[in-house]
């Protein structure tokens, strides 16, 4: 229902301002409080606290609101932004985060921690005592926006070609807020009913009279009942400030028109009023004031209303006595043009969903296309292919976004870890430009923030042992993140003291996962890091140390099909590599076939296809132009039947995988292919070597292979086979 | 059937009943503006079932009530919900939806 996605609007829209408010904080923090930052931390506070109270959340608006009153008196230099209010505003960004967590999950009746909300609310009352006396500039506040009003309005008289009339500025007796609204279009479409902000303004005092003007409203036909058309005149009895009524309006404040009256503003701004209306929607205003008793009979006169109210009353058409009509100021603000628009991701699957099945039905098409043998046919969907690469592609960008989104928790994540453990960091983040699958974004941000924590409690060393290893005292951590042949690569790398592999094997041994005697690659022992319990910390810390989280890391890569590696240098620091596939959704494959079955190869993992050349029988390596290739026969591995004798050539399709190549051995070449990924169902989970299916253009099915573990299970068994290998040498020696 | 026309003598009644919202908006817009079609002078509203109404709904009986009344004709409505009285309180609406004459 209508609450529910403006519930999520709420939360979205909070979710990011906190971000931004943390961003802001954090800017201060770096590089010493500027006006910019300030305002942008007070906007956030008060955006938050303005939607929130739109729906009522009032356990937020509460909160906010003394959030927001410190800001102010820091704002106005009277409270100076140290550590101490620095910290106690993260945290304060933090519960606001809780409680919008809490509306979420329509859990905002409760509160998520009554005893943190005092203790935050006490701390801000205590530094807001300590703020200086309200300067001279408070004081004259009121003034200036009276001031103001005052030459506004003599603007409008101007502008209007009115002779300026003394009368026309002498104060109204209209003792209420007027407002004067017209709403953006879009309004309603946006999920934002102005009845709603009757219903709040409510809150804020007793609305004495309203008026909906429905002159806007175009003619039948070119009505769209989606749009708002509708605009009020509300007059308002309320002791609010000026400020906190435009807060109300904050939402639409774009594109509408809101126009506030103080209590007895000049009479020319009631005169614009007028003037702004359509004889009707004038007449029925003028009635309603007069009901009201709002001006005296001189001021009517001055008004040059007078002729108006007869008019209502005689239902005569009359003009409205002064010309020179305003454009209304929303065309003018139309021309700016919108750069994004927030799309449901709902919407997007299924598009990417459909630009699916498309590409199945056209490859389809191609095959009956190719059959027939007609060349015009041919070339017809040749050119709708073009174009259904083209869709496919510009449809998977849409769900492109960047990682930055993941990478702009971290100065935050990393100052509080530091703080905590008292070490002194600097981060650095390149390539958060980056971009990959949103999906995949968000499932990257745990297994990263686990890499962070240990790379800082584990590997980086405090200050002083730092400086004894002859290292700056600061330490450095980066994030790095990059396109690498079709997948992207995410790099934590800190200038720690690195891994002890030693301390590894030992350990790694002693848990029984090595056998004493083995001989290991670096890489595998420090992949040992990935199992779970493992760990070498002699203390455990509050963040670290207890063994559970690199094993976390590792199952939250592989199920994103992506692979985790470490590299580390004693002394000099640890890289720790996340290898990610770009999109879950559609690939373009190569079709190879063995024996009777049709596999698809992810397309930019293959790097070439040759004739399969000759090879000792029973040995898995090949010599390629003179260098060895480790090579998988798909026949044996997924135990195909033998083909009846006839085409005896193989050929082999050497893939690359990270920095590692291996061939695979298949009967024939079928060409590229656009392959939809389609999941396996639990029976396959356990399969290993298969990452999906697809379906082909004349209904078959075919497997995608998965390249990342068959390269790995050739490494594993080129050990293995070296071993037997050396093995067989000795036992035919003598 | 969320909308129902009705004749009862000289006077036409539209009933209508569920959401009057942003959401059935588009669709209720050419079911309510039928009316303009029909001959009768006299148009009644009956919004007792009508549980939900906002500023898109409100907006469609505004429009037919103009569109009516320039062709010299007269909308009111005869019944009305509590979701719809609350919303003719707050804009303070009745006048505009009665009988009585109102300055136009």
């Amino acid at each position: 229902m209508k609450k529910d996605s403006a519930r999520d609007a709420v939360v979205q829209e909070a979710r990011e301002l906190l971000v931004a408010m943390e961003a802001a904080l954090l800017q201060i923090e770096m590089e010493g409080p500027s006006r910019d930052s300030i305002n942008a931390i007070f906007r956030a506070a008060h955006t938050i606290k303005g939607s929130a109270g739109l729906f009522a959340f009032d356990s937020i608006v509460q909160f906010t609101h003394q959030v927001e009153h410190v800001l102010d008196l820091v704002r106005e230099e009277r409270l100076p932004l140290n550590a101490h209010l620095m910290s106690l505003l993260l945290q304060c960004g933090d519960y606001i985060g809780e409680l919008v967590d809490a509306i979420e999950c329509n859990q905002e009746a409760e509160e998520p921690n009554a005893e943190r909300r005092a203790a935050l609310l006490a701390e801000l009352a205590e530094v807001a005592q300590t703020a200086a006396a309200p300067g001279e500039a408070i004081a004259s506040e009121p003034v200036r926006t009276a001031l103001r009003f005052a030459s506004d309005a003599l603007a409008d008289a101007n502008a209007g070609g009115m002779e300026v009339d003394a009368a026309l500025q002498a104060a109204a007796d209209y003792p209420y807020w007027h407002l004067s609204l017209q709403f953006n279009e879009n309004v309603l479409r946006d999920g934002l009913d102005p009845l709603s902000f009757l219903h709040y303004l409510r809150s804020l005092g007793r609305i004495v009279a309203i008026l909906p003007v429905e002159a806007g409203l175009p003619e039948a036909g070119a009505m769209d009942a989606e749009s708002c058309y509708l605009g009020m005149e509300i007059c308002l009895a309320s002791d609010s400030t000026r400020q906190t009524l435009e807060d109300v309006f904050e939402f639409v404040r774009d594109d509408s028109r809101i126009d506030i009256l103080a209590p007895q503003s000049p009479l020319s701004a009631y005169a614009t009023v007028l003037q702004r209306l359509a004889r009707e929607d004038a007449a029925r205003l003028v009635g309603q004031w007069r009901r009201l008793a709002l001006f005296s009979e001189v001021q009517w006169r001055s008004l040059g209303a007078a002729t108006l109210e007869e008019a209502a009353a005689e239902a005569v058409p009359v003009a409205v006595p002064v010309a020179g009509a305003r454009p209304r100021p929303l065309d003018e603000r139309r021309a700016q043009e919108q750069k994004f628009i927030k799309i449901e991701v709902s919407k997007l699957d299924q598009l990417i969903d459909l630009v699916g099945e498309l590409v199945i039905a056209g490859a389809s098409a191609r095959l009956i296309a190719r059959r027939r043998k007609d060349s015009q046919f041919e070339e017809a969907t040749q050119a709708i292919d073009g174009l259904m690469e083209q869709i496919r592609d510009a449809a998977l960008t849409l769900r492109m976004v960047q990682i930055n989104e993941v990478f702009q928790r971290f100065p935050r994540i990393v100052r509080d870890i530091a703080r905590d453990l008292d070490k002194d960091i600097e981060l650095t983040m390149t390539g958060s430009d980056t971009e990959l699958d949103k999906s995949m974004v968000e499932r990257l941000a745990d297994p990263l923030m686990h890499i962070v924590r240990n790379a800082i409690d584990h590997g980086i060393e405090p200050a002083a042992e730092r400086i004894a290893a002859g290292k700056p005292p600061k330490a450095s951590l980066r994030l790095n993140a990059m396109h690498e042949s079709g997948s992207v690569l995410v790099e934590v790398m800190d200038d720690g003291r690195g891994m002890d592999r030693v301390r590894i094997l030992e350990k790694a041994i002693a848990q029984g996962l090595a056998a004493p005697d083995a001989e290991l690659s670096d890489a595998e022992v420090y992949r040992f890091i990935f199992e779970p319990g493992f760990s070498t910390a002699a203390q455990v810390t509050e963040l670290s140390g207890r063994g559970v989280g690199m094993d976390v890391v590792k199952r939250n890569i592989d199920a994103l099909q992506g692979e985790v590696a470490i590299d580390t240098e004693p002394g000099r620091g640890t890289v720790v590599r996340i290898r990610l596939p770009l999109t879950l959704a559609i690939i373009s494959g190569f079709q190879v076939v063995v024996g009777n079955a049709v596999f698809v190869i992810p397309l930019d993992m293959v790097v070439e296809c040759i004739d399969m050349p000759p090879r000792q029988s029973g040995s898995h390596i090949v010599a390629v132009r003179g260098e060895p290739l480790p090579f998988v026969p798909l026949r044996e591995l997924f135990d195909l039947p033998a083909r009846e004798q006839g085409r005896a050539r193989k050929s082999l399709v050497i893939v690359q995988y990270g920095q590692l190549r291996a061939g695979l051995l298949v009967d024939g070449l079928l060409g590229e292919c656009q392959a939809v990924i389609k999941p396996l169902g639990r029976l396959f989970g356990k399969v290993k070597g298969l990452s999906g299916s697809t379906i082909l253009g004349d209904g078959r099915v075919a497997l995608i292979l998965d390249i990342p573990h068959l390269v790995q299970h050739t490494q594993q068994q080129e050990q293995g086979n070296t071993a037997a290998y050396a093995e067989r040498s000795v036992a035919a020696a003598p | 059937m969320p909308l129902t026309y009705s004749v009862q003598e000289d006077s036409l009644l539209l009933t209508v009943s569920g959401g009057l919202t942003i959401f059935q908006a588009a669709e209720r817009k050419p079911e309510l503006l039928h009316a303009l079609s029909l001959p009768q002078t006299e148009v009644v509203l009956d919004l007792a079932g009508v549980d939900e109404l906002d500023t898109a709904g409100i907006q469609l009986l505004l429009l037919l009530r103009r569109e009516l009344v320039n062709a010299g004709r007269r909308l009111e409505i005869g019944a009305c919900s509590p979701a719809v009285l609350a919303v003719l309180d707050l804009l303070q609406l009745h006048e505009r939806f009665s009988p009585a004459v109102e300055p136009a």
